[in-house]
């Protein structure tokens, strides 16, 4: 005989439910390319953070004598007590020699010079003698370049970080306001958008930081003021396209105000295109703080600014010194924008439902 | 579609007014007495005054701002301060080069974008196609300056590939090898865009029915591709490329400064480290034009091809 059986549904252990936030990261931590961007990101985070730590040298510390130096280059110091305010002064020795007080040595001029132990730093021979080390050489002034390139690193995340705040700010702000209200506030703003979208962004920048004026806080406020727009504009289409979903219009019957169901409802729903867009928007602020540098106009001498280090390394390029003082800050500065590229691009992917497999 | 056009035309007009005004915005916050850096420090108070009249400085803020609209209208944008020529004449003067190196790269930045876009969606994921955006990603990652730079520096300073930066007419003719370099550099990035945005937008359309009914009824491979899929798929990336060419125009800021080529980019440069403002404000509202223009444009051209955009 046949029994037939029917099969009974096991107990299928039940996958844990996946959220779309939850889908998103997968797919992300499988591409490679936004794998590969957010490490840049995060190393180059953590450089910004601890360049107290990291830098070999001070970013501000110049030894004349040894200016345009190339890779590897390490140098031979007396490190002597200060005399006129200045923390301390480096006078660079090709040779030295200690007899009893006094230090006898060859300075860079080939002058043969003496100085009492007395009158450097310290007590002993390991607090006044120096071999530094300029891993990637100096610059025309003498400085560290790695040393400056490590400090530009903060520069330049920094700004961009301040600079998208504002532009983040602004941009979701207005973008959900023309978005949930539509009618006279939608066709206002978008005329604002549309008035500062016409401008060229980068002639807008200079233009604003010219009015603002340069340095660190009028650099970042000028790039954030120029670049909302974008961000602007995806949140106005989220906001339209959402604003006709279930669960806003249980917000309405439910009698919430619109603060609670722009914030507490859309809002949310919206993260993961402004993430995205607020990705390649950190990117393009970064090539605007280091052209407004490369200009003159955005950070100031003798703050490191990669823009600026590579405007100066053109000027001694061109005089037949060194090219890494230009190259390494064009890698620096294509490598963190790179980053952001790949990490944003990842993501825009992984956040897409076409894509979904 | 009357309508459309004047519609479309009349919403430029403000935009171009809402240009105007911000930018007079910015010019009024701008610190430092404009007068004085007319005239230099040593000017004498009377000449001060005199051009404080003659500029309206001493009215109250909205008779400047009328006196400033119905000169920008009249295409006055003053004097520049250092060679105290008007604004409109040494920009005018300047167009053609700066429009021959803008229009040249963006002539190649299409072609050359475009073509890879469609073999890149022709066979999506293979080396080609990783390589080519993985690229064009580098292409929109290296800021236009640095790209600039390293090319001198390799071509021209290390290979002595190609003479030296400028622009020198011999018998008023362009030297066309010292245009290559200017208009790969400023080339670069547009065209990494529109490679990408070609990629996109023709992997969206192939995988519509209407292509899989090509296909089913038998049309060759590179027919389906070149007509049917990349009529269809141009679509956002001629919007693409309209909204580049003010920004390529804008690009030349640097390329100019490093190429030495005498454009309008180059004399914004020099105006912005002089800070020359009438001529900084004067490239910032004629860039500003000549994208709301061409936007105009090319939304009419857009609405006898589509229907749906002037309906919709």
């Amino acid at each position: 005989m046949f029994s037939r059986t029917i099969p009974m549904p096991e107990a299928v252990p039940q996958k844990p439910s996946q959220s779309l936030r939850r889908l998103a990261w997968k797919r992300l931590k499988r591409n490679k390319l936004a794998m590969t961007g957010m490490w840049i990101i995060v190393v180059m985070a953590l450089t910004a953070i601890f360049a107290d730590i990291i830098a070999p040298h001070s970013p501000y510390r110049q030894i004349v004598d040894y200016s345009n130096q190339n890779e590897g280059f390490t140098g031979s110091v007396l490190i002597k007590q200060s005399t006129g305010g200045y923390d301390e002064e480096y006078i660079p020795v090709k040779s030295w020699s200690l007899s009893g007080d006094t230090v006898h040595y060859v300075d860079s001029f080939n002058r043969e010079q003496s100085i009492a132990t007395a009158g450097l730093v310290g007590e002993n021979q390991d607090d006044w003698y120096w071999k530094p080390l300029f891993l990637l050489g100096t610059d025309k002034f003498g400085r560290d370049l790695l040393t400056r390139l490590i400090y530009g690193t903060r520069i330049s995340l920094g700004i961009g970080f301040l600079a998208e705040l504002i532009a983040l700010t602004i941009g979701v702000t207005f973008g959900a306001f023309a978005g949930y209200f539509r009618g006279g506030i939608d066709s206002a703003i978008m005329y604002v958008a549309n008035v500062v979208w016409s401008f060229p962004y980068i002639l807008l920048v200079i233009a604003l930081s010219l009015a603002i004026g340069v340095g660190f806080v009028p650099t970042f406020v000028a790039i954030g003021v120029a670049s909302w727009v974008d961000m602007c504009r995806i949140v106005r289409g989220q906001f339209f396209s959402l604003r006709e979903t279930e669960y806003v219009e249980a917000t309405r019957a439910l009698g919430f105000k619109a603060g609670r169901t722009i914030f507490r409802h859309i809002l949310p729903n919206s993260l993961g295109p402004i993430t995205v867009i607020a990705t390649a928007g950190f990117a393009m602020a970064i090539i605007a703080e280091a052209s407004l540098a490369y200009i003159g106009i955005g950070i100031q001498k003798p703050q490191p600014s990669w823009g600026s280090m590579i405007f100066e390394g053109r000027i001694n390029v061109s005089a037949g010194i060194n090219i890494g003082q230009m190259i390494y800050p064009c890698i620096c500065l294509a490598l963190a924008v790179f980053g952001f590229n790949l990490f944003g691009d990842g993501l825009r992917d992984a956040l897409d439902p076409k894509l979904q497999k | 579609m009357t309508t459309y056009i004047i519609r479309q035309s009349i919403y430029a007009v403000f935009i171009i007014l809402g240009v105007l005004t911000v930018t007079f915005c910015i010019i009024r916050i701008l610190p430092g007495d404009p007068t004085r850096l007319a005239q230099g420090q040593r000017a004498d108070l009377q000449s001060m005054e005199a051009l404080k009249k003659e500029w309206k400085l001493d009215k109250p803020i909205y008779v400047q701002y009328v006196y400033f609209l119905s000169n920008a209208i009249q295409g006055d944008f003053g004097r520049s301060y250092s060679t105290n020529r008007p604004v409109t004449e040494s920009i005018l003067e300047r167009i053609p080069r700066t429009a021959l190196l803008a229009v040249s790269a963006m002539v190649l930045a299409t072609i050359i974008g475009v073509l890879i876009g469609i073999l890149s969606a022709w066979k999506p994921y293979t080396l080609f196609d990783n390589a080519a955006m993985v690229f064009a990603l580098l292409g929109i990652s290296v800021p236009v300056f640095v790209l600039g730079a390293l090319f001198v520096l390799f071509f021209t300073e290390k290979m002595h590939l190609i003479g030296g930066t400028g622009y020198i007419t011999e018998l008023n003719r362009v030297q066309l090898d010292r245009l290559i370099l200017p208009m790969a550099a400023l080339a670069a990035r547009p065209l990494s865009i529109f490679a990408r945005i070609t990629r996109s937008s023709m992997l969206d359309t192939m995988s519509m029915d209407y292509i899989r009914t090509a296909r089913a009824k038998g049309v060759s491979e590179q027919k389906t591709i070149l007509t049917h899929a990349l009529r269809n798929a141009l679509n956002p990336v001629v919007t693409t490329i309209s909204a580049w060419l003010a920004a390529t125009l804008a690009g030349t800021f640097f390329i100019e400064q490093i190429f030495n080529w005498p454009g309008v980019g180059l004399l914004a440069f020099n105006a912005v480290t002089q800070y020359d403002f009438p001529i900084i404000q004067g490239v910032v509202i004629f860039t500003a034009i000549i994208f709301v223009v061409v936007n105009l444009i090319v939304d009419i051209i857009y609405s006898f091809l589509d229907p749906r955009v002037r309906l919709g």
